[in-house]
């Protein structure tokens, strides 16, 4: 690639209405306009839910302040996991392995403090290390051979569930340790507030770091960018494979700083925590406005998908019904919610 | 040695270990003459923590007495299709005995007609109590689910529960079914209440959201004064949901398994008892009985009982030791 163009104009793709939306939030012209804001379908899924379960369930503890938290809780972990994961969609990227990821840095850690008795930092330095490892595995592997991201991180999801479960029962004989945090590191991964859980904090930081490279950097115009139309960025001097490596090194991370939050903060490590995101961190940035296709999405959006989730996952419970039927009730919601976000966008479009 | 250097050591040592006993080399037999006893092992998956105590004892067991162990994992994602396929597996290697974990009977069964008829002696472990005498095989050491929730309800009910809530962790699994089928019945024999809570697939491997479950459950059923959980992580994502909703010592939990936290909160009065399954147990006379029954055509009559052994304050102290000195024996640490 030629390095003298790296500078030259990479966001013009992106701006172009055709190839896929990079919308000024700021500018405000009415409903009309505001609906073809990519977030919109998000928001107002967010909305339509709450209220559902407020008159549904309101009377019997949803609207208390345990219910709150119940459903912020969800949707935090999820949102972390979000974030970045969004970031990759709209990069025209899958990642799969991000279950999988959850899982293994959670055993890592629970090895680390709860096997082997080190300092919790340790085990959360070596989840790191190991998450960006995944992620630069997945993200080479992608730029290199260029086979759809779908397929390569699907073999790195079997990969790194059946590597950690190995070498777990190899090094502890078991698939699921104990693990307490101490000192700092309780504090940052599992201080609760009145069951408000600090992933909330590390949800609004994550989600506004996001927001802003999206919207108000180079990167994130590149990001658009390389979703929106690959060639056309790579010809504006977009270095989309590092776009790209970057961002799958993002969603590993995400992954692993949710297993370590998940793990200290129940005290117990596992192989298999957090296989569900690999489903419902995809179903948030949906839900959210995030095209599967690329170069289209907000993270706004995204946050106000993951709230859906938590509210829709967590409501169902409160709800008081045969408790056989919670599963089939979240899915109906959430296909209703992504069916309401497509309509909306078409509408937009003028489709 | 420094504390790193150790774990390394420790670490480098159970990698070893494991890898005679995956080969099964470097034991020499009981008798140096004799041909090595081979024996397939069809069970759970290690990713499950109810398994590796299990396949621990198989190992200890082969390791003892020189056995050729080949352990196979049905994975439990795909349950049915997968006990088909190990055990099919099993059969083709033609060992000399097959121990297989029939958790779904209606898939199993004919297959160890199959393998008994194919002349590998069958020998059925953990789950299959009721099938295995018809399917030919020649002996069964495990536990009766019913049993275990039967029991459970009557601790419940003795410590003052009117309503238990039973909740499944894996949404099908016809032996964690059967369990709650059995506190049921049980409840309504004592003439107390008891519902199932069967957690969502996608909740099911996040403690965090298990916990949230169970609390908001509770909310919006408040009779509940007793839960019953069918492994460590959902007992204490229970008591994690009963101290939220500050009903610490009006709602009574107990559950199937042990893991460090669940062990320490029996300790300090917030679960009420745990149900020690032994898995251990299942793994090592697997494998033992396998072997007697191999060598020497010998075998105990009937069925043998691994559990339900019941660990609450008056006896959690022994557990406690032996859970700390041993790793995966009494439960995943």
């Amino acid at each position: 690639m030629a390095q003298t163009k790296v500078e030259a104009a990479p966001a013009a793709p992106a701006q172009n209405a055709e190839t896929g939306g990079h919308y000024d939030g700021r500018q405000s012209r009415g409903i009309a306009t505001w609906i073809v804001q990519p977030e919109a379908g998000g928001i107002i899924s967010a909305i339509v839910v709450f209220i559902f379960f407020a008159v549904a369930a309101g009377s019997s503890g949803f609207l208390s302040q345990l219910g709150t938290a119940y459903w912020l809780d969800t949707a935090s972990d999820l949102g972390i996991i979000a974030i970045p994961v969004a970031m990759l969609m709209i990069a025209g990227e899958f990642d799969l392995s991000i279950g999988s990821t959850v899982g293994a840095s959670s055993m890592i850690v629970a090895m680390c403090t709860g096997y082997y008795g080190l300092d919790p930092w340790i085990g959360v330095g070596a989840a790191f290390l190991a998450s960006i490892l995944i992620g630069l595995v997945n993200g080479i592997i992608v730029v290199q051979t260029r086979l759809p991201s779908f397929i390569v991180t699907l073999s790195t999801m079997f990969m790194v569930t059946g590597g950690i479960l190995a070498v777990s029962i190899a090094m502890t004989g078991s698939s699921s340790i104990s693990a307490i945090p101490s000192g700092s590191a309780a504090v940052i991964f599992a201080f609760k507030w009145n069951e408000f859980h600090i992933s909330l904090l590390h949800w609004a930081i994550i989600a506004a770091v996001g927001v802003y490279v999206l919207q108000r950097t180079p990167f994130g115009n590149w990001i658009y960018a390389t979703g929106g139309n690959l060639d056309t960025a790579r010809l504006a001097g977009v270095p989309t494979n590092r776009v790209k490596v970057i961002l799958f090194v993002c969603t590993a991370l995400g992954g692993a700083f949710v297993g370590i939050i998940e793990t200290y903060s129940f005290q117990n490590g596992s192989v298999t925590l957090g296989a569900q995101y690999v489903f419902s961190g995809i179903a948030a940035c949906v839900i959210g406005g995030v095209l599967l296709t690329g170069g289209y999405g907000s993270l706004i959006g995204t946050v106000f998908g993951a709230a859906t989730y938590g509210i829709v996952s967590m409501g169902v419970f409160f709800l008081g019904w045969n408790a056989d039927l919670t599963e089939l009730f979240v899915g109906v919601l959430l296909l209703l919610a992504v069916m309401t976000n497509n309509r909306l966008r078409r509408f937009a479009m003028g489709r | 040695m420094s504390r790193t250097a150790r774990s390394l050591f420790v670490g480098l040592t159970a990698f070893a270990l494991a890898g005679v006993a995956l080969g099964g080399y470097g034991v020499a037999p009981a008798f140096a003459e004799d041909k090595q006893i081979t024996i397939a092992f069809v069970s759970g998956p290690l990713n499950d923590s109810f398994f590796p105590p299990l396949y621990q004892g198989a190992n200890d067991a082969a390791k003892a007495l020189g056995v050729k162990l080949n352990y196979i994992p049905i994975d439990e994602a795909d349950i049915e299709a997968s006990s088909a396929r190990t055990m099919q597996a099993a059969i083709a290697q033609h060992p000399d005995v097959i121990v297989v974990g029939d958790f779904i009977t209606t898939v199993v069964d004919p297959l160890i007609k199959q393998a008994v008829a194919a002349g590998i002696p069958v020998y059925v472990n953990q789950s299959g109590r009721d099938q295995w005498k018809a399917d030919g095989a020649f002996g069964f050491v495990g536990q009766d689910p019913v049993e275990v929730g039967s029991a459970a309800a009557e601790h419940l009910q003795a410590n003052g529960a009117k309503s238990i809530l039973c909740v499944i962790n894996v949404p099908g699994n016809p032996y964690l079914q059967t369990i709650c089928k059995g506190l049921a019945d049980k409840a309504k024999d004592l003439g107390i209440a008891s519902v199932n809570l069967e957690l969502p697939t996608a909740d099911s491997t996040d403690q965090n959201k298990v916990a949230r479950d169970i609390g908001a459950y509770m909310q919006s059923h408040p009779g509940i004064d007793a839960i019953f959980t069918e492994n460590a992580a959902v007992g204490t994502a229970a008591t994690a949901a009963v101290a939220t909703s500050q009903l610490t010592g009006k709602v009574a939990v107990g559950t199937m398994e042990a893991s460090a936290v669940a062990i320490q909160q029996v300790k300090d009065g917030k679960m009420l008892f745990l149900i020690n399954e032994q898995p251990y147990l299942d793994g090592f006379y697997g494998v033992l009985f396998a072997y007697h029954y191999a060598k020497y055509g010998l075998a105990p009559v009937g069925t043998v009982a691994t559990g339900p052994s019941f660990v609450d304050k008056s006896n959690i102290d022994k557990i406690s030791a032996v859970f700390e000195a041993y790793p995966n024996v009494i439960g995943s640490k």
